[in-house]
This record gives C-alpha cells, sequence and structure tokens, in this order.
C-alpha cells in the first residue's frame, strides 16, 4: 500500500503544482484513465484465467464462493445506502 | 458500463485460451495500478480546494462508510455460511476478508486446511470482481459511499479507478481512507474471529 500512496502524492503535489496545465490536458487524462481501467481489469481477468488452481477449484466451491463473496458485498452497500439515505 | 464486464472476460479468455504466466499478470499489474493512482492524484490535485471542501462537508459519513462495510461484510459472511451449509463462524472469518483474497486465503487456509483457505480465496475473489463489474450500478443506484463499501479492502487499489470513474474524481480520498482502514483492519480481524 505504501507504494500507492506514494504514486497518489506524486500526483496531487504535481497536480496542486502544474493545476493550470492539468486541467488544460483534463481530456487526455480521462482518455488515459479510461484506457488503464480497461487494461488493469483485462489484467486481473488474465490473472483468473491463468489460474489452474482457481480453474479447478470452481465446480466444487464455485456457487459457496458466490455466496461467500456475494452476500457481503450486497449487506455492506445496502447498509451504507440505509445510512446515506437517511442523512441525505 | 458494459466495457467493464467485457475488459474483464476478455481477460479471462486470454488466460484460460493461453496458458499465461500469471507472474508477468502480476507485475504489468502493479505498473496499470500505479499509473493509474498517479493519474487521479494529478487530476485530485488540479482540483484541490473544491475536492477538500467535498470530502470537508462528508466528514463523519466518510469514517462509517468502512464501520458499515465491516458490519455489513460480518453479517453477509454469517448468512452465507448458514447459507452454504458450512459453520457460521468460518462464513463470518471469509467475509471480514474484504476482498483481499491473498491475504485472508493464507490465514484461513492455515487455521482451517487447505479447502476452507481456497474457499476464502475465491470467495474474496468473487467480491473484488463482483464489485468492479457492479460499481456504475451500484454508484447509480446508492451512490459513492456504497460503491465504496462494495469494493471492501479493494477501494484502495484495483477499484479504486472504477469507483472515481463512476462516482468522481472527489470519491478517491474517501475510497482510500475506506480500503486503507480495512486493509488494516484484516490482519487482526481474521485471527480475531478464528480464536472466537
Amino acid at each position: 500500500m505504501g507504494w500507492l500512496l506514494a504514486a497518489l502524492g506524486a500526483g496531487i503535489g504535481l497536480g496542486v503544482l502544474l493545476s493550470q496545465a492539468v486541467q488544460k490536458g483534463s481530456e487526455l487524462i480521462r482518455v488515459l484513465l479510461g484506457v488503464l481501467v480497461a487494461a488493469l481489469l483485462f489484467l486481473m481477468g488474465l490473472k483468473i484465467g491463468g489460474d489452474r488452481e482457481i480453474l479447478a477449484a470452481l465446480p466444487a466451491l464455485g456457487l459457496k464462493s458466490l455466496a461467500l463473496g456475494g452476500l457481503p458485498l450486497i449487506f455492506s452497500v445496502l447498509l451504507v445506502w440505509l445510512f446515506t439515505r437517511r442523512k441525505s | 458500463m458494459l466495457w467493464i464486464a467485457l475488459a474483464l472476460l476478455a481477460g479471462v479468455g486470454t488466460g484460460v485460451l493461453l496458458h499465461t504466466d500469471i507472474s508477468q499478470a502480476d507485475r504489468y499489474l502493479s505498473v496499470a495500478l500505479m499509473a493509474l493512482v498517479f493519474l487521479i492524484g494529478l487530476g485530485l490535485g488540479s482540483d484541490w480546494k473544491r475536492i477538500m471542501g467535498i470530502v470537508r462537508r462528508q466528514g463523519f459519513r466518510m469514517l462509517m462508510t468502512p464501520v458499515l462495510t465491516v458490519i455489513g461484510s460480518l453479517a453477509g459472511g454469517v448468512l452465507g455460511g448458514v447459507l452454504c451449509g458450512i459453520v457460521w463462524r468460518t462464513g463470518l472469518v471469509i467475509g471480514s476478508g474484504f476482498g483481499w483474497y491473498t491475504l485472508s486465503a493464507v490465514i484461513v487456509g492455515d487455521a482451517l486446511g487447505t479447502e476452507m483457505g481456497t474457499l476464502a480465496f475465491l470467495s474474496n475473489i468473487v467480491r473484488e470482481v463482483l464489485a468492479i463489474v457492479l460499481i456504475p450500478w451500484i454508484t447509480r443506484w446508492a451512490g459513492g459511499a456504497a460503491a465504496t463499501a462494495s469494493a471492501g479492502a479493494t477501494a484502495t487499489d484495483v477499484c479504486m479507478p472504477v469507483i472515481t470513474r463512476s462516482a468522481g474524481p472527489e470519491w478517491a480520498v474517501p475510497a482510500f481512507i475506506s480500503g486503507g482502514l480495512l486493509s488494516l483492519l484484516v490482519p487482526v480481524l481474521i485471527p480475531a474471529l478464528l480464536s472466537i
């Protein structure tokens, strides 16, 4: 996490220093972000698809992992949604 | 946002077909993530005063997101455990991985054996993948805080670009804080829950 924080900090620092230039190039940054997000997701998929152990375990544990991965996500979203809905 | 699911599926398909060396994928993943986080920082920095104003207004609510994510994840884990016919405590422990599949799999595997370790690994991968695919929809339906909650610990890395793209650059800081706090909690919470 340290290097991510460093990259974020470096980006923020440079953004503050060169704010006008960055805002002029905001469209280019938006396009670059889109390309990089797509690349990131492709690589995430590549990691999952290229891992024989994950693929071998899917038939036996697939449904269980869907419940144990999906329900924590759904409950977290619902709780935060209930809280933010009441506040706003 | 169909392209998110398509990019992910294209990667899975390529991995299955090409028997790719995943250690290389890991290296490129780190580089792409670092470049992304840098660009997000650049955007944040260029609009720093306005974004900090938004973050300050969120204040307490920003810290509530990780707290509610913990409660929701543990509740979901217990229910998942009961539905899957495994011990509810195991569900609780797996839910407390918050999407950090590598660490949760190692700790759970050490304590409860290979099968449960593999289940922890897969379940937390499923959480991350579902979050990536659903964040645009969750943002539209329930807002940036709910999108951040869906990502759990991964809001600090892989999911952060997806959150900021869907909810706006002002969500980068709350996502980083929420994901960071949850990441710090995983190595403490899982051993504590295992000892129940």
